[in-house]
């Protein structure tokens, strides 16, 4: 199959399918989600994706950040960094006193805890952008608190905290989207190549190269200890990580290994592309150097880039069936025969839930009181995907996975290791 | 040495970190030093037995290493593990204690219920709430008695932990198939006078779990004024199990406000029973909009091919935004043979509905319809075969090319006269455009009348090709009026690049004025594709267009492409031309260039800004000016320019195992063949003092180096803030000063580093890592104090 991978569709492309949802401004006053009510948010963590989500920036998708929208008041902010919490309510209030024409406007409190965050009757909902270590938990409790919830990537560490978040959203009826946002944004490349391979374009498929290795949690090394700054609240910082001294690392990654990082949004596709949002794989071994996983359709995943086709710079995906192959990431989305992309959707085809903001949707969600398309259970799955992968990476054996029971089969060793104890009092 | 074995030990932390036997871990244990023991720990979560048990529970009391113990006991299954944990409650205190109630919850440990009980009422919040998660998790009968008889609590995070357990509870007698038991604990959770959000999880519960009288309830909560009843009757709405409940549900709609028809229409929808249509259908005539988008959008899920005769008339009624979702159900339309029904239905259907189900063919990709489409563009109404024909350049392939062409040739009415060539121009086009498929048209040219003739020049010209080119070209003199103008316009708009010089003469050729604005018209078309040759050939071309102007038009659509050229002699252009009669256009275009010059020609950008912020034309230039200024005062610390040569790789090495790695530059001798190049700003232009790098690193995991030379007239200390997407290392004269194997996001500022700047000029070189997605610096030098240096020059080396 060594077609240039420049072959790629232009111009009379397939037809990508507008919004299917009845926009809230639509809707009248009699209601208890009157679209004059404003959204109330509060920010936790405000780093560069949660600053971005916020205020606008590379990583937001959503121009000037949800501060700009009309529907959304942000009245909270938390960061156990001083500058950054009272920045971002700064700038914050600053924005507000130019909307409102009003000098010195106070809407916005800055947090240290979040739990002080979550305690407020005038936050709606979160959007959580901490350090990773601190998706899961701070998902769960956010949601017990009654407030929606939009949460980065990776959304968890563990299968157990995983299960335990669309647990908690499904419980407590709360809107959830997580921050895998190739399902919205990008054009709808990634939407319209699920919809293709689920309409059985590439006629049966046999394997998916998912571009990252699997990932899980690991407690990274520490450097030497430092003082722990003034500006900074360190314990918070680790939350239920073990504790060590403070070593001037703040790396939201640092407690994370292997793919763990990026892996979330190339799984999530591939999961979304193999129906399997409420599913998982039945199988992982770990062959030629990386993770594969079978799924029940015998479809096999690598967890690894396709040798003979290298997505773009921003990582996708490669399905590869009998009728040929199709290829996806942020920036193209072809196919050999190019056909396969080139020939539009039909009616009868599989037709995926279009959204083309991933932020705006959940806003809309939260008025709607739908799921989004990243729901919490498609989000928990996804990142399951991720971290089985970086188990075998690490196990390096064949192991059984039920996905009904989330479980691996006959394998009590491989059991011991789908949770990790927090450090108290953060068992969420 | 504490520094030393921390991160010898955390280094072992990965959940299967060492490889050894349980004898070895459980000596481990023994250890003096309590960071060995922590990593002993971890190994016996993944091998622990029984004989671990006693040496783990020793340490539950120990800040240090009492959460790996109880990682490790969670994970051993033996019960003396739950056993161990039990014993410690009394034995540990404040976190630690806490730690060992989660830990009695995370392995689901009944045996602990009494224990759990009796913390319920603790004076402790936080082990109370603890307490009452932990039950939940358990979730036994003995559990759920312990939290239904947990003492009253002032504290409100108690109540709602208990509540939390309660529900954990219910969900496990679900799972149990103990429904009428959920049923009971959710029954008395809804009237617990609890916060809003846990009474409508309770209440969910209960309409889904009471089979009774669920949807009895349910019913009511959407008819009542209860908000927290309504939103949990609506979530239920959704997933109550029964073939009754979509019909009984239909029945409220007529009796619900027109918000909570809404939200239960989608309900209604998401549960896909088809039954549900002739409600759909009523609520499609309800007076609000809202409730007619929401009908519309269940029936292009729910209706099928039966209704699809009604759903056309209906949709041909509609406006506004209920046409869009009226046309969107039609396209959506799945159940039955919908597009065999809709070609059957196209030869009966009234004229706006024959447009409709055209719409909707075409949206289908539904080529089967293609025959009746042309029988209907032929013979059909205005409406309906305008709208049939605008199908046809969707849908048809080269066979039914010479028919519309035929069409094209013949139509007489200008709005199908109009959609004929649109059809005839993309369906040569899909077809692969050039000599093939535009030779269909142009046999059609002798004879065709001259509006006819004028359209399939237009449209031959469309399609492309030598061929076409030509007989546009040769048409530009013919004798018909009509026909040389459209030769003129076809030829301006579609020329290849190759005929600028000949649009450019026949701009200035002699005789009608139009004809000469027209082939302007066309040589801006042909500049504004330039965009991948040398700044200066594209200058050159404005420089000439500009020269031969006789409009304003024209010498605005000039200035425009002026504007995306960023060199200097444009921005000396741009002025120039602001004094003439397109000053305000001149004047954007100055604006656009020196802000784009801002990172590189701060020299010639400058006072250009300076004098359209002062006196520039209209209050947005101005102001635009201004900003532009403003940003770069609050920027002007920020170093700019620098040169860039990468990216490196060496394989199977990524990011953060290059960093340590010399690559191209770094290595001694330096490769001669090193091309360093410009580096670029992000294409906004106010973020002029950022580098971005992001177009250079063809893909993750390589290294970029980027070198620049400041000059300032006396040594000094300074400081320098640095943001870097990813890793940075950072060499002043040939000095490693600043390094940080960092995998993030660019975050100007985030790095500090104090250096010795010596009088002269001092040389900056530096390494970038790249991990994924976006690469790129920021490197802001000031005194130590923050403020400005005075007298610092940036220069790039020659």
């Amino acid at each position: 199959m060594g077609m240039p991978r420049r072959e790629f569709l232009r111009r009379g492309g397939a037809a990508l399918a507008v919004p299917w949802v009845v926009p809230a401004s639509a809707l009248g006053k009699d209601g208890f989600t009157a679209p004059s009510e404003r959204i109330q948010m509060g920010f936790i963590g405000l780093g560069g994706q949660g600053s971005g989500h916020l205020l606008g920036g590379a990583w937001t998708y959503l121009s000037g950040g949800c501060v700009a929208r009309d529907e959304v008041q942000v009245t909270a902010v938390c960061d156990v960094i001083r500058d950054r919490r009272d920045g971002s309510a700064r700038r914050v209030d600053q924005y507000y006193a130019g909307k409102f024409g009003q000098v010195g406007y106070q809407a916005c409190r800055a947090f240290i805890d979040f739990r002080e965050l979550l305690a407020r009757s005038d936050v709606d909902a979160v959007v959580i952008g901490t350090p990773i270590h601190w998706h899961a938990p701070m998902s769960i409790l956010a949601a017990e608190a009654g407030k929606d919830v939009y949460c980065e990537k990776p959304t968890a560490l563990t299968i157990r905290s995983s299960r335990r978040v669309a647990d908690a959203v499904r419980r407590y009826g709360r809107v959830y989207q997580g921050g895998t946002q190739q399902r919205s944004e990008y054009g709808g490349k990634f939407r319209l190549a699920c919809e293709l391979v689920r309409s059985g374009r590439l006629g049966t498929l046999q394997e998916v190269w998912a571009f990252c290795a699997g990932g899980c949690y690991t407690w990274s090394p520490a450097g030497p200890p430092q003082p722990v700054p003034d500006w900074l609240d360190w314990d918070l910082w680790l939350g239920p990580a073990p504790w060590f001294p403070f070593d001037g690392r703040l790396d939201s990654h640092r407690f994370g290994s292997d793919g763990i990082n990026w892996g979330q949004h190339h799984y999530d596709i591939v999961q979304w592309a193999l129906d399997a949002d409420r599913s998982g794989p039945v199988e992982l071994d770990f062959r030629d150097g990386h993770a594969v996983a079978t799924y029940a359709s015998g479809v096999q995943v690598h967890g690894a880039p396709w040798p003979g086709q290298s997505v773009g710079d921003t990582g996708g995906a490669v399905f590869r069936g009998t009728a040929g192959w199709l290829a996806v990431d942020r920036e193209e989305l072809i196919s050999d025969p190019p056909e396969l992309v080139r020939e539009p959707l039909r009616a009868g085809e599989v037709h995926l839930p279009a959204t083309n903001s991933h932020m705006g949707e959940f806003l809309e969600c939260i008025r709607t009181r739908r799921q989004p398309v990243g729901h919490a259970e498609a989000t928990h799955r996804a990142a399951s995907a991720l971290i089985l992968g970086g188990l075998v990476q690490q196990l390096r054996r064949k192991l059984r996975w039920d996905p009904a029971t989330e479980r691996f089969v006959d394998d009590a060793a491989a059991n011991r290791l789908l949770e990790a104890a927090s450090r108290a009092p953060w068992d969420a | 040495m504490r520094t030393q074995t921390w991160w010898l030990t955390l280094a072992l932390l990965s959940p299967l970190a060492a490889q050894t036997d349980e004898a070895t871990a459980l000596a481990g244990l023994q250890a003096g030093d309590a960071n060995a023991r922590v990593a002993a720990c971890l190994t016996l979560q993944r091998i622990g037995s029984a004989a671990a048990v006693p040496a783990l529970a020793s340490l539950l009391g120990d800040p240090a290493v009492a959460q790996a113990a109880r990682q490790a006991l969670e994970a051993i299954p033996d019960s003396a593990a739950g056993a161990a944990l039990r014993a410690a409650l009394a034995t540990t205190r404040g976190a630690e204690r806490v730690g060992v109630v989660q830990s009695l919850g995370a392995r689901a440990e009944a045996t602990a219920v009494p224990d759990l009980a009796g913390l319920l009422g603790d004076a402790d919040p936080l082990a109370a709430r603890t307490a009452a998660r932990a039950l939940g998790r358990i979730g036994t009968a003995a559990a759920l008695t312990a939290l239904r008889g947990a003492p009253p609590s002032v504290d409100p995070t108690v109540r709602a932990a208990v509540a939390d357990g309660l529900l954990l509870c219910a969900e496990q007698l679900l799972a149990s198939r103990q429904t009428a038991a959920a049923a009971t604990v959710y029954r008395d959770l809804a009237a617990a006078g609890l916060p809003a959000h846990l009474r409508v999880a309770a209440l969910r519960g209960l309409y889904l779990t009471d089979r009774d009288g669920g949807l009895a309830r349910l019913s009511a909560a959407l008819q009542g004024s209860d908000r927290a009843a309504r939103q949990a009757a609506l979530q239920a709405a959704a997933d109550l199990p029964g073939t009754a409940v979509a019909a009984t549900l239909a029945k409220l709609l007529p009796s619900l406000a027109a918000v909570a028809q809404v939200d239960l229409l989608a309900a209604l929808r998401s549960r896909g029973d088809p039954a549900v249509v002739p409600a759909l259908l009523r609520a499609q005539q309800h007076p609000e909009l809202a409730v007619r988008l929401a009908a519309w959008q269940a029936l292009g899920e729910l209706a099928d091919d039966k209704l699809l005769a009604g759903l056309a008339d209906r949709a041909a009624a509609c406006e506004g935004a209920e046409l869009s979702a009226a046309r969107l159900a039609l396209t959506r339309l799945q159940r039955g043979a919908v597009e065999a029904a809709m070609i059957r239905r196209l030869p009966a259907a009234a004229p706006a509905a024959q447009a409709e189900l055209a719409r909707a063919l075409a949206s289908r990709r539904a080529v089967a319809a293609v025959p009746a489409l042309l029988h209907l563009a032929t013979t059909g109404a205005p409406p309906a075969a305008l709208r049939a024909t605008v199908a046809l350049g969707e849908l048809a392939d080269l066979a039914v090319l010479p028919a519309l062409v035929k069409l094209l040739a013949s139509a007489s009415e200008w709005p199908l006269l109009d959609a004929a060539e649109q059809a005839v121009a993309a369906v040569g086009l899909r077809a692969g455009g050039g000599d093939g498929p535009a030779a269909t048209v142009l046999a059609a040219l002798p004879g065709a009348q001259p509006i006819n003739h004028g359209a399939l020049l237009r449209a031959a010209g469309a399609i492309g090709g030598p061929a076409a080119v030509q007989a546009v070209r040769q048409a530009l003199d013919e004798a018909t009026p009509e026909v040389a103008a459209a030769a003129l316009q076809a030829y301006a708009e579609a020329a290849p690049p190759s005929a600028l010089e000949d649009l450019l003469a026949l701009a200035q050729r002699p005789g009608e004025a139009l004809r000469r604005v027209v082939a302007l018209r066309g040589y801006w078309r042909l500049v504004a594709l330039l965009t991948d040759r040398p700044a200066a050939e594209r200058l050159a071309r404005v420089q000439a267009g500009l020269a031969v102007c006789e409009r304003l038009p024209e010498r605005r659509l000039g200035l425009a492409e002026l504007g995306r050229v960023h060199l200097p002699a444009a921005l000396a252009l741009a002025v120039q031309q602001a004094a003439g009669e397109a000053r305000e256009e001149a004047e954007l275009a100055a604006l656009q260039i020196a802000t784009a010059l801002l990172g590189s020609d701060r020299v010639a950008a400058e006072p250009v800004l300076r004098r359209l912020a002062a006196t520039g034309a209209g209050d947005e230039l101005r102001q635009r000016a201004q900003a532009a200024l403003a940003e770069l005062t609050q920027r002007a610390m920020y170093l700019m320019p620098w040169q860039v040569c990468g990216p490196f790789r060496e394989p199977g090495r990524e990011c953060q195992a290059l960093y340590d790695i010399a690559l191209g530059p770094e290595r001694e001798p330096a490769d001669p063949a090193i091309h360093w190049q410009p580096a670029v700003s992000p294409p906004d232009p106010l973020l002029f003092w950022q580098v971005d790098l992001g177009g250079l690193t063809g893909g993750n995991h390589c290294l970029l180096y980027l070198r620049t030379r400041l000059e300032v007239p006396t040594a000094q200390p300074a400081r320098l803030a640095i943001g870097t997407d990813d890793g940075i290392k950072l060499w002043l004269n040939g000095a490693l000063v600043h390094a940080n194997n960092a995998v993030r996001g660019l975050t100007p500022d985030e790095d500090k580093c104090d250096v010795q700047l010596r009088a002269g000029w001092n040389e900056l070189f530096v390494k970038i890592t790249q991990h994924t997605v976006g690469c790129g610096a920021t490197f802001r030098l000031t005194r130590p104090d923050g403020q400005p240096i005075a007298g610092l020059r940036v220069a790039v080396p020659e």
